[in-house]
């Protein structure tokens, strides 16, 4: 049917329903009492029909039904956590699209997939979600709550849930402290078992001791933010498989030897433990008189910031980290600052770092920095927040130079760099003057993405020189012209994003940079920039020679 | 034997429109793919599309150009990247262009894509109204579609209840 004729056929259903409504009104008006209400009623369904006939043709009822589905589950996707979040702002997705029309909640209600994502806390909502989803896992967020209003909410909620969740996400009102628990797991609750979770993040929780005690045999990642636990109960009931392990600022209770407690979990594949060798709290301890080392043989992440840096040494000491780690992310605990991270004491620490392949190097800088962090570094860390004025009033040792910190680079041997961020947030050299060597990552051979912040988009351009500007007005048959050396070239690079602001001798030598690249077989595939004023121009001559391009706002 | 790619292939709309078409860039629909595969001597004759009409050909063949030489999504794959493809609405910037057309175009290139069996066109079609509908209220999303409320005055108490339910978070 073509549309014009559907569009009419539109038109005189409404001006029916129109004179439908007229009659109703006109019976409202004058009609006698006792016959009324049914010559109403039946009208309302004749216009209801005509409702129900409009919307099929309408032009989205010709999509078929298992199209509208997966439209339908697109809306009700979420992201990540963050979108998890943000979308408790508003009515559930599901809900809404269920109240649209009679055609599509038909559809919703007969699709379990779109009622699994639950983000409230009313029982009597809860309890329809899951009976829309019959035998589906459930993912379970909530966040920002307050003890007294919901503690009875929760228990209802996981009362229902806790058998078929897979993921379960909650979290309390962190305005309120990091300090502040929330009581939300009645004990009983905990002992219902809840064969399919296998994803947990609690923050701000009281955890009581029989948590996981046997009844979460698939947990593979757990969370815990700023939770009151009692290692000693707590992790010797978590199940030995699981592979990731996030703690964070526990509350207080200290456990007498932090790798005899990881030993036991040989899957473990992301380790994050932060704040939890606190000087003041003391939650962790490495034991002094224990020289077993512990080997965690699958780990691929370490995270250890804001802890006291000795005991990140003995902790170190005392695990045995495989080559291949890729990620090893170290900080330390910055006030009262015990010294600088010292880069030769993780050079002296028990691990190999020599072999270590690095797969994501991040160097970030912003104004009250002074040192830098490294994530994904082996055995480099530094002090995130340390400010020059409290390093002089305290007679600390300040850290070291940038230079110093890129010249202690090289002999750790990064022999695999896939990702290279140099995040500078200064708008300009003269505030930030640091040398970072382009040249030695250059060099390396698998460098594949490249981000370089604004306050080093001039010393990069310079880097790269006037050689393209050169290479860039020859021909491609021209012999005479010698290739540009492979560290200008940053030959397997594809992606490459740009902050700053450019102007002509800038976009002159990254524009001849992409166009020779392109000439020599090895095209940027895709360019970001985030310009400090967006102009168009500039993209057209980059489109000229990078299918992809990108302004970041 | 593969034929080589550079092998043209006819195919006919249902408004009589014909294509040309280079076979890798018609190969990204699984349908064409299927049949020029069950096809063993090569035919002069056109590949009748009776659900397509020349406009809506015209856009597919231009998303199909842009992407050809990009792996087709296997069945394994497929089902092992089913449950990420569906938890995030991101559009590329050049398909967020391609697909910046009229509403009544948009269901015709999904109708089109699901009917030559497109995968990843029917997915950025089904974001594309994803997307447009997130964020909406009931009535918004009936504006925007040009659908009326039909409901029956049971079906509006129990959607009220569950409004009410999850106004009480």
């Amino acid at each position: 049917m073509s549309s014009s004729s559907t569009a009419r056929e539109r038109q005189q259903i409404d001006q029916e329903i129109i004179a439908l409504t007229d009659q109703i009104v006109r019976l409202h008006n004058h009609g006698p009492p006792d016959v009324v209400i049914s010559d109403i009623n039946t009208l309302k369904e004749r216009i209801r029909l005509l409702r129900s006939k409009r919307n099929s043709l309408a032009p989205v009822s010709s999509l078929p039904p298992e199209v509208v589905i997966t439209i339908f589950t697109f809306t009700c996707s979420y992201a990540d956590r963050t979108a998890l979040i943000k979308s408790q702002t508003r009515p559930p997705a599901a809900l809404v699209i269920s109240s649209v029309s009679r055609y599509w909640r038909a559809l919703a209600l007969g699709c379990p997939a779109l009622w699994t994502t639950i983000t409230f806390l009313n029982g009597d909502l809860v309890y329809e979600y899951a009976s829309r989803a019959p035998g589906q896992v459930l993912t379970v967020h909530t966040s920002g709550l307050r003890t007294s209003a919901v503690s009875n909410k929760i228990a209802g909620l996981l009362f229902v849930v806790l058998s078929r969740a897979r993921d379960l996400y909650i979290s309390g009102d962190t305005t309120l402290g990091s300090y502040h628990h929330f009581n939300v797991f009645p004990a009983r609750e905990w002992e219902s078992p809840a064969p399919m979770l296998t994803h947990l993040f609690l923050e701000n929780v009281n955890l009581p001791d029989n948590t996981f005690n046997g009844t979460c045999p698939a947990l593979q990642s757990l969370s815990l933010l700023s939770c009151r636990l009692n290692w000693q109960k707590i992790l010797d009931c978590v199940p030995v498989g699981i592979k990731t392990l996030h703690i964070a600022q526990p509350e207080p209770s200290g456990y007498p030897d932090a790798a005899h407690l990881l030993a036991q979990f040989q899957e473990l594949e992301d380790l994050t433990l932060h704040s939890v060798f606190s000087p003041h709290h003391n939650q962790l301890q490495i034991d002094p008189n224990t020289h077993r080392r512990v080997q965690l043989p699958k780990l691929r992440r370490l995270s250890l910031r804001k802890n006291r840096w000795t005991a990140t040494l003995d902790f170190l000491q005392r695990i045995t980290l495989p080559n291949d780690i890729g990620v090893l992310d170290i900080g330390c605990w910055f006030r009262p600052f015990d010294g600088y991270v010292p880069i030769s004491g993780i050079l002296n620490s028990s691990c190999d770092i020599s072999q270590w392949i690095v797969r994501s190097l991040v160097v970030r800088r912003s104004e009250s920095v002074v040192g830098c962090v490294v994530e994904g570094t082996p055995g480099l860390g530094g002090s995130a927040t340390l400010e020059q004025e409290f390093i002089s009033s305290q007679g600390l040792r300040p850290p070291p130079s940038f230079d110093t910190f890129f010249n202690s680079l090289a002999p750790l041997g990064i022999n695999h760099i896939e990702s290279l961020v140099f995040d500078g947030k200064f708008n300009s050299p003269e505030e930030d003057p640091i040398h970072i060597p382009f040249q030695f990552f250059g060099k390396v051979t698998t460098l594949i993405s490249l981000t370089i912040g604004a306050s080093y988009l001039d010393p990069f351009m310079r880097f790269l020189g006037d050689e393209f500007l050169r290479l860039s007005s020859s021909t491609p048959q021209d012999t005479s012209v010698t290739p540009p050396p492979p560290e200008v070239l940053f030959s397997k690079l594809h992606s490459l994003t740009i902050e700053g602001d450019f102007h002509g001798t800038s976009i002159d030598r990254l524009v001849a940079w992409v166009r020779v690249r392109g000439q020599l077989g090895r095209s940027i595939e895709r360019l970001r920039l985030r310009p400090t004023f967006p102009r168009p121009a500039i993209l057209e001559r980059l489109r000229e020679h990078v299918e992809d391009v990108y302004l970041i706002q | 034997m593969a034929a080589p790619a550079t092998q043209q292939i006819k195919i006919r709309c249902n408004d009589e429109k014909e294509f040309t078409v280079d076979r890798d860039v018609l190969e990204r629909s699984v349908l064409i793919k299927n049949m020029l595969e069950d096809v063993t001597e090569q035919q002069d004759a056109p590949i009748p599309l009776p659900n397509v009409s020349g406009p809506v050909m015209a856009k597919v063949l231009e998303y199909c150009t842009h992407h050809r030489g990009e792996p087709l999504p296997s069945a394994d794959t497929e089902q092992s990247q089913d449950e990420t493809r569906k938890r995030t609405t991101d559009i590329s910037e050049w398909d967020q262009k391609f697909i910046t057309v009229d509403q009544e175009m948009l269901f015709e290139i999904i109708l089109a894509a699901n009917y030559l069996d497109i995968k990843s066109l029917l997915d950025v079609g089904c974001k594309t109204v994803a997307n447009m509908i997130k964020g909406k209220t009931p009535e918004e999303i009936r504006k925007l579609f040009n659908i009326v409320n039909d409901f029956t005055p049971e079906e509006e108490a129990q959607i009220k209840k569950e409004n009410e339910w999850a106004e009480d978070r």
